[in-house]
């Protein structure tokens, strides 16, 4: 999201927004969905171009992160593991992680969709015991590169072993970068079959970097704006989640609520 | 950090169909004058071209590997071009390569994430 302010002008807008989330909410995440530093994910790029951003102590110290394909650009993405840290960002060998999310009564999951996914993968196997493992129901995950997408780059196939393991869990939430512009589908299986116990993606896409156009329609996209930059800004209870799409002028573009998915007890 | 990747055939047939359709677009930009991205282009077809030629077992390097990507978004255009046009057969057959491409990027992401620890 962070870069030189000529490809990536929506940075210190959108930073500026969340600091004044947080006066209202100072207990809030901050979740980066990945490619936060342009263009190679470098130590230089992050403490010229993320530090004075989103990098201010108010933001940094209130977020967690997934990689992008950016972040990859330096080996091992180690720039992006040794800036914000193993309790945010996993490690190089393990880049992913969950925590228990207690007050909202939710499981937050952080993928890594810029390295093996298959079925046999380390990753895959980790994310089904997580799964079977975790404290609390509803599960909101995090990776960068999206299954479904309107904008630039359109959909991608490997996420769908992660989704595949989010239906089988009845997850609620998948929040996405990758593509620049802000889009919300409806719950659906992973094959894209409507299922209002399916799982709802988001793509955020809209940190800083220059924004991209629609490239095509997508079944179950229900809202999409390619002409702002904005946060998603979500609020957890253990019943139920709301969304609202603020751009940087403060506006709410988009909005709604959702029960969670009903569970065997 | 370089990386010995074993690639599958499939693999290796998209990263040979990808440099040869970068060489073209690396000869067309240069003759409409838009030299650096010419020259870009024509660096991926090279980096591509030796992974080809290497056989089933090849050794990536960091910008090699960031090389490979940049062809994915590439073929991405040619992919949406295509597409825009009703060449769907086309498209179809691109993204597959991309896909191809991306296996590539991801097995080098995570030989990557293991080297160092």
């Amino acid at each position: 999201m962070c870069g030189p302010p000529r490809k990536n002008p929506g940075a210190a807008a959108t930073a500026a927004l969340a600091s004044r989330l947080l006066l209202n909410h100072p207990d809030a995440m901050i979740l980066a969905l990945g490619d936060n530093a342009y263009n190679r994910g470098r130590v230089d790029e992050y403490r010229d171009h993320y530090t004075p951003t989103w990098g201010q102590p108010d933001l940094l110290g209130r977020t967690w992160c997934c990689p992008g394909n950016h972040d990859y650009r330096t080996a091992a993405a180690a720039a992006y593991f040794g800036y914000f840290g193993e309790p945010r960002a996993g490690t190089p060998q393990r880049s992913y992680y969950s925590l228990p999310l207690p007050e909202a009564g939710w499981h937050l999951i952080s993928l890594n969709s810029e390295i093996e996914q298959d079925a046999h993968s380390p990753q895959l196997r980790w994310l089904r015991e997580d799964l079977a493992s975790r404290r609390f129901g509803p599960i909101l995950a995090i990776w960068h590169r999206p299954r479904w997408g309107s904008g630039a780059h359109r959909d991608s196939k490997k996420p769908r072993w992660f989704l595949n393991e989010m239906y089988a869990a009845r997850a609620e939430l998948v929040l996405n970068g990758h593509a620049h512009h802000y889009e919300r589908f409806a719950p659906q299986r992973p094959d894209q079959i409507p299922d209002p116990q399916g799982t709802r993606q988001f793509i955020v896409g809209t940190g800083g970097r220059k924004l991209a156009g629609r490239r095509k329609d997508t079944p179950n996209s229900e809202y999409a704006r390619f002409d702002h930059f904005g946060l998603l800004k979500l609020t957890l209870r253990p019943d139920s989640y709301r969304w609202e799409f603020i751009n940087v002028d403060d506006r709410v573009l988009d909005t709604g609520e959702q029960p969670v998915n009903s569970r065997e007890k | 950090m370089e990386i010995s990747l074993t690639l599958t055939d499939d693999e290796r047939h998209a990263c040979r169909r990808a440099a040869a359709l970068l060489r073209a677009l690396s000869i067309g930009l240069r003759e409409i004058g838009t030299r650096q991205e010419a020259d870009a282009c024509g660096g991926y077809s090279t980096t591509l071209d030796a992974i080809v030629a290497s056989g089933e077992c090849c050794a990536v390097s960091s910008d090699g590997k960031v090389d490979i990507e940049q062809a994915g978004f590439i073929l991405e255009g040619i992919r949406d071009g295509l597409d825009n046009a009703d060449l769907d057969e086309g498209s179809d057959f691109v993204q597959r390569d991309i896909e191809r491409l991306n296996d590539v990027v991801f097995r080098y992401n995570s030989a990557a994430g293991k080297a160092v620890g």
